[in-house]
C-alpha cells in the first residue's frame, strides 16, 4: 500500500451529522455524497448541507472512477421532486444542488425529473438558488433546452478528465459531447451559469489539463472545479499521481487568467463542494 | 501491554481502511510517532503511538476494513527504571 501524501492528511469534523441523516431518511432522498463516498461528506453533513441525487442510486453507466452502483436502475418515483424540495427546506438550504445517476434507459434520460425538481424547489423555497449537475443527455438539444427552461441558476456538467484519457475513464461518454452540452446551455440561455469539473491524478499531463481548461473556456464555462482523484474500494482506477497543492494553486491562477469567473482547485475540491459560496461569489462579480 | 484502539471517527462514520503501517511487529516505537495511516471516506488519518515500546502484535493488515472500537495492535510499553 502507498502512504498518502501529507497534504491529504486532515481530521474529520467533530460536529454531528445526525440531523442531516435524519432529514434525508425522513424524505427518503439519496445523496451523491453517500453514494459516491465523497471525502467531504462528514464535513458537509455536519454543516447541514448535502447534494441530492435523483432518479435512484443505480447508474446506467460505468465510469471507472465512480463508486456509485451500476446495474438495473430504480423505478422513477413521481413524488421524488417534492421530497427533495421538502428535504432541502428542512435543512434550511439557500443553495440547493441536485445531481443524478445517468438514466440512459428512460426516453428523456431523466430530464423531466430534473425539470420538476427545480420547479418543486422554487415552489417551496422561492428564495433559494438551484444548481444542477447532470449527465450528458447525449447532448440532445431538446432535453438540454427543456431543463434550461426551468431556469437553474447553475448548470454543471463535468468534463471529468482530459481528452486522451476520456475514452478509458468515461467509456460511455464523449469528451466533445460534454463540451457540446456546455456550449448548448450557454447558447440557449446566457443567464445560466455553467460549471464543469476535472479530476487529476489519473495520468494526465499538465499541458493536457490546460488544454481541457481552454476547451471549457471556449464553450463559455463560467465556474471550474479541479480536485484530486482518490480511489474508493469500488473505484477501478489506481491513483497515478498525487498532485501537489502548489500545482492546484498554479492551475487556479491559470484558470483565472483564461477568463473563468470562478476557479476552485485543491485536492479535496469536488463539483459541489461549497457550491453555495462559489455561486455567491459568481453573483457578486455581476457576470 | 497497551492496546491501540480505533477511536470514534466522526458521528456517523463507523468504518475505516488500514492503508499503511509505519512499523512492523517487533519494531521499537516512540510515543507520539505516526503508527498507522487509516483512510476514512477518502481522508487520510494518522494514528500516533500512545506510548513508547515494542510493537508486539498487529491485528489488521494493510487493506483491511476496521471499525471504530477495533483494537488495531498492541504495544509492550517500555518500563521505566
Amino acid at each position: 500500500m502507498r502512504r498518502l501524501p501529507e497534504w491529504l492528511r486532515r481530521s474529520l469534523p467533530v460536529g454531528s451529522t445526525y440531523e442531516t441523516h435524519e432529514t434525508l431518511r425522513e424524505f427518503r432522498v439519496h445523496t451523491v455524497c453517500e453514494s459516491a463516498l465523497c471525502p467531504n461528506r462528514a464535513e458537509c453533513f455536519s454543516a447541514w448541507t448535502a447534494t441530492f441525487m435523483i432518479l435512484g442510486d443505480v447508474c446506467t453507466r460505468r465510469c471507472g472512477f465512480c463508486a456509485i452502483s451500476v446495474g438495473r436502475p430504480n423505478r422513477v418515483e413521481e413524488d421524488e421532486p417534492l421530497r427533495v424540495a421538502q428535504a432541502a427546506q428542512k435543512l434550511g438550504l439557500h443553495h440547493v444542488v441536485v445531481t443524478s445517476v445517468a438514466r440512459d434507459d428512460l426516453h428523456d434520460e431523466g430530464a423531466s425529473v430534473f425539470y420538476e425538481t427545480i420547479l418543486a424547489i422554487r415552489d417551496l423555497i422561492p428564495e433559494a438558488t438551484v444548481e444542477i449537475l447532470t449527465p450528458d443527455f447525449h447532448a440532445r438539444r431538446e432535453l438540454i433546452e427543456f431543463i434550461c427552461d426551468a431556469q437553474p441558476n447553475v448548470f454543471n456538467h463535468n468534463l471529468e478528465t482530459v481528452e486522451r484519457l476520456s475514452p478509458h475513464v468515461r467509456p460511455q461518454a464523449r469528451y466533445h459531447r460534454s463540451l457540446d452540452v456546455l456550449r448548448q446551455i450557454k447558447d440557449y440561455d446566457a443567464e445560466i451559469a455553467t460549471k464543469s469539473g476535472l479530476m487529476l491524478g489519473l495520468g494526465e499531463t499538465l499541458e493536457e489539463v490546460k488544454t481541457a481548461l481552454l476547451d471549457l473556456r471556449s464553450v463559455g464555462v463560467d465556474i471550474i472545479t479541479i480536485g484530486q482523484y482518490l480511489k474508493s474500494k469500488e473505484g477501478k482506477f489506481e491513483v497515478e499521481a498525487f498532485i501537489h497543492p502548489d500545482v492546484f494553486t498554479d492551475l487556479e491562477e491559470e484558470g483565472k487568467r483564461m477568463g473563468f469567473s470562478e476557479v476552485y482547485c485543491g485536492p479535496y475540491v469536488r463539483s459541489s463542494y461549497h457550491a453555495g459560496e462559489a455561486y455567491a461569489k459568481y453573483q457578486a462579480l455581476g457576470t | 501491554m497497551i492496546e491501540v484502539t480505533l477511536e470514534e471517527l466522526a458521528s456517523d462514520v463507523k468504518e475505516a481502511t488500514i492503508n499503511y503501517w509505519f512499523y512492523e511487529e517487533g519494531d521499537s516505537v516512540e510515543e507520539g510517532e505516526d503508527l498507522v495511516e487509516v483512510i476514512v471516506e477518502g481522508n487520510a488519518l494518522k494514528l500516533a503511538a500512545p506510548c513508547s515500546g515494542i510493537l508486539n502484535e498487529v491485528y489488521f493488515t494493510e487493506g483491511d476494513s476496521v471499525s471504530a472500537g477495533d483494537v488495531l495492535c498492541e504495544i509492550e510499553e517500555n518500563k521505566e527504571g
